[in-house]
């Protein structure tokens, strides 16, 4: 009789477990959770608000201003590296959306001399500081390696005048958002960390933008 | 266009403290959590109830945005859904805890990519990029945020799925706050791949200026 309990019960425990344990867990079991970064996360971290009520009212006025100067005033660009898009944008309304693509991520290393390269689009934030029309590509040495050439000697050899089309805004660190050959790739990560986008797109923003242009990258 | 659902339960049955968004201790706490993470590097989510919109952010700029049905600003829920959202003036960041995927549109083979992918000498699976159809975030605070495209999408686990969804409905009585945001499937793309563990969401109750 016991034993015939024991075998009612047990599967009866697991069942009513089962039932209540949606309603007691905050987060479902079998999905990855995040340990929390802290008992309340990021606030934690943030000390207590002044006491003096003119130094709240100063360091509140420190902030806003902190914060304001934080946001772009004028147009400015977003590299969307994840879905491979470019915004060019103001605070409240965006001009053109545009597909493009960014670093594909893989790495090279050159097995003579060790060197290696990630094409990667690095996030941060950057400003336009050059604007070229019809631009050459000045073919660095990651290029030849990758197709199996030899490095030439010969400096003219490095110049393609098609590959970048016709126009380039440079933002730094050797990045470009420039045109392609390649447009039915557009929308897909494969560039070596420039970005690519399309002929009309690229003239809209060559138009729109100055030098000194913030350029969001993430 | 999504909304705003609150899950019942046992927070309607606390006593209403009140929550003054405008007390200067309050704002401080706010701006500061903000300023923390317009100075970080990484993407940062901003929602803002006061104009139903949900912002992805960098460094203090908006990357885009979306609009969803909220609450009414006369009505008593709005103060409720301040208030939970932070923690009745407390909390302004909120901190995902988990992601859970329903359905998505999984890895389509593309014999272009292939050829790409090999003359890259990668992976043709590192060039493409999945879309899921319905995800969802659970935050610090019994937020539940699930975010749905349009694209036709295959679920990954009937049973599993089965279950997420018993466990939220479940939710309901122990009071918190469900969310639903419609979006492109690129913002999908995006949000999925940066909602990492303790991707931070700001609540700005205010206007945005």
């Amino acid at each position: 009789m016991g034993v015939k309990r024991f075998y009612l019960v047990v599967p009866l425990l697991g069942v009513v477990g089962l039932i209540l344990y949606p309603f007691t867990s905050e987060l479902p079991w079998g999905i990855k959770v995040y340990p929390p970064l802290s008992v309340s996360g990021v606030a934690d971290s943030i000390p207590l608000p002044p006491s003096d009520p003119k130094q709240l009212s100063r360091e509140i006025k420190s902030l806003q201003k902190q914060l304001k100067s934080s946001q772009p005033t004028g147009l400015y660009i977003v590299i969307d590296t994840h879905s491979n898009y470019l915004y060019l944008r103001k605070a409240d309304q965006v001009l053109l959306k545009a597909v493009c693509s960014t670093g594909y991520g893989g790495e090279l290393v050159d097995t003579a001399t060790g060197r290696k390269w990630v094409f990667k689009t690095p996030p941060g934030l950057y400003r336009i500081n050059s604007k070229l029309k019809d631009p050459w590509w000045r073919k660095p040495d990651w290029a030849f390696i990758e197709e199996g050439e030899s490095i030439p000697q010969d400096e003219s050899e490095r110049y393609d005048p098609n590959m970048l089309g016709e126009y380039a805004l440079g933002f730094g660190k050797g990045y470009f958002i420039h045109g392609t050959l390649y447009t039915r790739l557009l929308g897909v990560a494969v560039s070596h960390g420039c970005v690519r986008v399309g002929r009309e797109d690229l003239e809209f923003i060559f138009q729109k933008v100055n030098l000194g242009t913030p350029v969001y990258v993430f | 266009m999504g909304g705003v659902y609150f899950l019942r339960g046992r927070a309607e049955k606390r006593p209403k403290e009140g929550l003054n968004i405008s007390n200067p201790e309050v704002v401080w706490v706010r701006l500061k959590s903000e300023a923390l993470l317009a100075n970080a590097d990484s993407p940062y989510l901003a929602l803002i109830p006061y104009t139903d919109q949900l912002q992805l952010k960098l460094k203090g700029a908006v990357v885009w945005e979306i609009n969803y049905a909220g609450v009414n600003r006369d009505s008593a829920e709005w103060e409720e859904l301040l208030e939970r959202l932070t923690d009745r003036g407390k909390h302004w960041v909120k901190r995902a805890r988990a992601v859970y995927s329903f359905t998505s549109t999984g890895k389509i083979p593309d014999s272009v990519l292939t050829v790409i992918a090999r003359a890259l000498n990668t992976n043709p699976e590192v060039l493409q990029r999945e879309i899921p159809r319905r995800f969802r975030v659970w935050w610090e605070g019994r937020l539940i945020t699930d975010f749905v495209t349009d694209v036709k999408g295959s679920s990954r686990s009937t049973l599993k799925n089965a279950w997420v969804a018993l466990h939220t409905f479940a939710q309901r009585f122990r009071g918190g706050t469900f969310m639903e945001f419609n979006i492109q499937p690129d913002e999908a793309i995006t949000l999925y791949r940066i909602i990492r563990p303790n991707t931070p969401l700001l609540i700005a109750p205010e206007e945005q200026k």
